[in-house]
């Protein structure tokens, strides 16, 4: 079978995405049954693999990384997400964690089956070098590890008014948040580094890298706060949502803000 | 305590009661007037001043307000809004006196509680919050000077060189300063991570701080066939090189044009439902949204138009064209003709269809480069090419490709290129390296404490 994406009938990424999404529900359901905790990792394996595989084609067909767009990165969110929420479950069976993430990437590749133009190939000089791919995938990981430590914390949120708050879930959120940071700094200073090859300096406070600092600044808030005494466990939690924020906003919020109207990021 | 002995019996406004019952004794004894229940009142500690130590996080953030509460106050009372960092030496003489005395401080003072508080939890987290709101403001007010009036009084549209932002990036940085100190000494091999951590982003913020004074970012617009030996900073001052070039060639790929549909009142790009792949190849069908079916024909590269027909010519001016057939589904109709994106001397040519315009968009730059010749002194002249993400080095400063007169494009007659002295680029990037090293450090070993319990 020949795999062709030609985006002008999408026919490839609708069957590809839409197996995805199937299987990624299946599995989910079959979490949720809870009858045997291997099944629905071998569906997520699948859709994984499937997955994986899809975003390689793209990459040959479009001759390069398939990470410019905010189509092509929820791609790769999508199957962060997936990969994420298996080893969360394989680890700790968090089943309704799995199903979350599941749901999550569903729905970005939902988005794109509605919004298909934002799959392109040209691909403008500033963006071709080696930094392209190690900043925009080491940040795509971390803001998946990012979303679901705020899953926990919103979950958190829900049960303290319940009443039924443990704080022994702060020690995931804190592994998850932990792994998710040491990525962000990564991706931050990779990005840093290639904006010293591509632009001549390593930090020019444009917009976007402005919002970069705060939603790294908001998780160090959160690892400090962590470490405070008389620490509320509200406040932690709801730190963290706002980090999420501040990361929402640096993501893609940034292009429709009017103090990034001359940024040299916004493509 | 010492408060005791005070003749004049009322409370310090800034004492606040514990709870409501203790407002309402202090109200009674108020009422009383009586010497001996205000000494009751402080034996029993039902008020507390509120600066009495040790501070907590309500203290810590009251401290971080007031650094770029002084900040703005500064701004405004001198009445520029550009903070004057030295360049080097003094600089780095500034810095290091500041590591020293804050080093001098906490040896001599290690016990005080003032010294405990610098690098305590509290502070540091009312300094992190403090700088994210610096930040906030920085995100969202528009930081040029088109900002909106209310901004520019208070001065808000350049706050990276406001008061505000140097005076809460100071308070950071006695805090973070203080915290390293606490970890140095005693030295512990399990502090490793916090301190490659700290140190590292006390080395990023001081050598970009120094940086900003000590970086020239020059600008040179370089004609052909001239050598240029000066460049132009962001405030048009004129400085001289050690070096200079010569613009030999200018080279330019395009990406294979789009078509569009243009809205002909608007003169707007329509988006259609399904975005085609629209670039052009000759003998690929276009759909856009199954109404209307494009076939590429011909396609120049270089084309000028005669008597509205196009014909292949290479020379200044020359702009990309296709020949195409387009059949709309509503009229049945099919319509032939040229259509391209104009250029310099060409205007564009479209075809009208029955609701938009059929065009051609301009194309996107895929690279560009230019090649010089470069003049060092006591050497011979050399080769260079220029790429967008590929910088050359030459005496201390690096050349990178920035941009070229995108009016004319192939047939650009200078390239924009910037020399850039960056002279703590290596210490930032020492920082930048310790930083990345201790995090992967510490979670590396908070992810083992957790798997412990």
């Amino acid at each position: 079978m020949q795999i062709g994406i030609e985006m002008d009938n999408l026919i490839t990424y609708y069957i590809v995405a839409g197996s995805i999404v199937l299987i990624g529900l299946i599995a989910a359901l079959l979490a949720f049954l809870e009858k045997d905790k291997r099944v629905p990792l071998v569906f997520l394996t699948i859709a994984i693999l499937w997955l994986g595989f899809y975003i390689g084609v793209l990459w040959y067909k479009v001759g390069h990384a398939p990470l410019r767009t905010l189509g092509e990165t929820r791609l790769w969110y999508a199957f962060f997400l997936l990969f994420v929420g298996s080893i969360l479950y394989l680890r700790w069976e968090y089943k309704w964690i799995l199903i979350f993430s599941v749901l999550m990437a569903d729905l970005f590749l939902v988005f794109n089956m509605i919004y298909p133009e934002n799959f392109d190939t040209a691909l403008m000089p500033a963006l071709q070098s080696y930094w392209f791919v190690p900043h925009v995938i080491v940040y795509i990981f971390a803001y998946s590890m990012l979303s679901i430590a705020t899953l926990f914390s919103l979950k958190g949120l829900y049960q303290m008014r319940k009443k039924r708050w443990n704080n022994q879930s702060l020690n995931i959120i804190d592994n998850l948040v932990y792994i998710g940071f040491a990525f962000v700094t990564f991706g931050i200073i990779f990005g840093a580094m290639w904006a010293k090859e591509a632009w001549g300096h390593y930090w020019s406070f444009d917009p976007k890298e402005t919002w970069a600092l705060i939603t790294w600044l908001m998780y160090l808030l959160y690892l400090h706060y962590r470490k405070f005494k008389n620490q509320n466990d509200r406040i932690t939690l709801i730190i963290l949502i706002l980090a999420f924020l501040m990361l929402l906003m640096c993501w893609f919020g940034v292009n429709y803000l009017p103090a990034a109207a001359k940024s040299i990021h916004v493509y | 305590m010492q408060n005791i002995t005070r003749k004049r019996l009322f409370l310090p406004s800034h004492w606040r009661p514990k709870s409501y019952k203790s407002k309402l004794l202090i109200f009674l004894i108020k009422l009383s007037n009586s010497k001996y229940l205000y000494t009751f009142v402080l034996m029993n500690k039902l008020v507390r001043n509120f600066w009495q130590i040790p501070w907590k996080l309500k203290q810590a953030f009251v401290i971080a307000l007031c650094f770029p509460m002084a900040g703005l106050l500064l701004d405004l009372v001198i009445g520029r809004n550009s903070v004057w960092i030295p360049q080097f030496p003094y600089n780095l003489i500034i810095f290091l006196l500041f590591i020293a005395s804050i080093g001098l401080i906490f040896f001599f003072y290690k016990k005080s509680q003032l010294v405990q508080f610098l690098s305590s939890i509290p502070a540091t987290i009312s300094s992190i919050t403090i700088f994210i709101g610096v930040l906030l403001l920085m995100g969202l007010i528009p930081q040029h000077p088109e900002s909106s009036p209310f901004a520019i009084q208070l001065r808000l549209n350049d706050i990276l060189h406001s008061g505000i932002f140097l005076f809460s990036l100071i308070y950071l940085l006695i805090i973070l300063t203080f915290t390293i100190f606490t970890r140095i000494y005693p030295f512990r091999w399990r502090n490793m991570g916090f301190l490659l951590n700290h140190i590292g982003l006390l080395i990023i913020l001081g050598g970009a701080t120094m940086d900003s004074s000590d970086l020239y970012r020059l600008k040179m617009v370089c004609g052909y066939n001239t050598p240029i030996w000066y460049g132009t900073n962001q405030d048009g001052k004129q400085y001289k090189l050690p070096f200079a070039v010569e613009l030999k060639k200018f080279h330019i790929d395009y990406y294979d044009p789009e078509l569009v549909l243009i809205d002909r009142e608007s003169n707007e790009a329509v988006k259609t439902k399904v975005k085609p792949d629209a670039y052009i190849k000759k003998g690929k069908t276009i759909k856009f949204d199954d109404k209307i079916k494009v076939t590429i024909d011909t396609f120049y590269r270089h084309a000028f138009e005669s008597k509205k027909i196009f014909l292949p010519a290479e020379r200044p001016g020359n702009t990309q064209a296709v020949k195409v057939r387009v059949y709309e589904t509503e009229s049945k109709k099919t319509v032939k003709g040229w259509v391209s994106a104009g250029s310099f001397i060409q205007y564009p040519h479209r075809i009208k269809l029955k609701h938009y315009d059929l065009g051609l968009a301009p194309p996107k730059p895929k690279k560009y480069s230019s090649e010089f010749k470069l003049y060092e002194p006591d050497q011979e002249p050399r080769t260079i090419t220029l790429v967008v993400n590929k910088p050359v080095r030459s005496m201390g400063w690096k050349l990178y490709q920035v941009s070229y007169d995108t009016r004319k494009g192939k047939w650009s007659e200078y390239t924009v290129i910037e020399a850039v002295k960056d002279p703590w680029l290596p210490l930032v990037y020492i920082g930048f390296f310790m930083l990345l090293a201790g995090v992967f450090l510490l979670t590396w070993q908070s992810a083992n404490w957790n798997r412990n319990g």
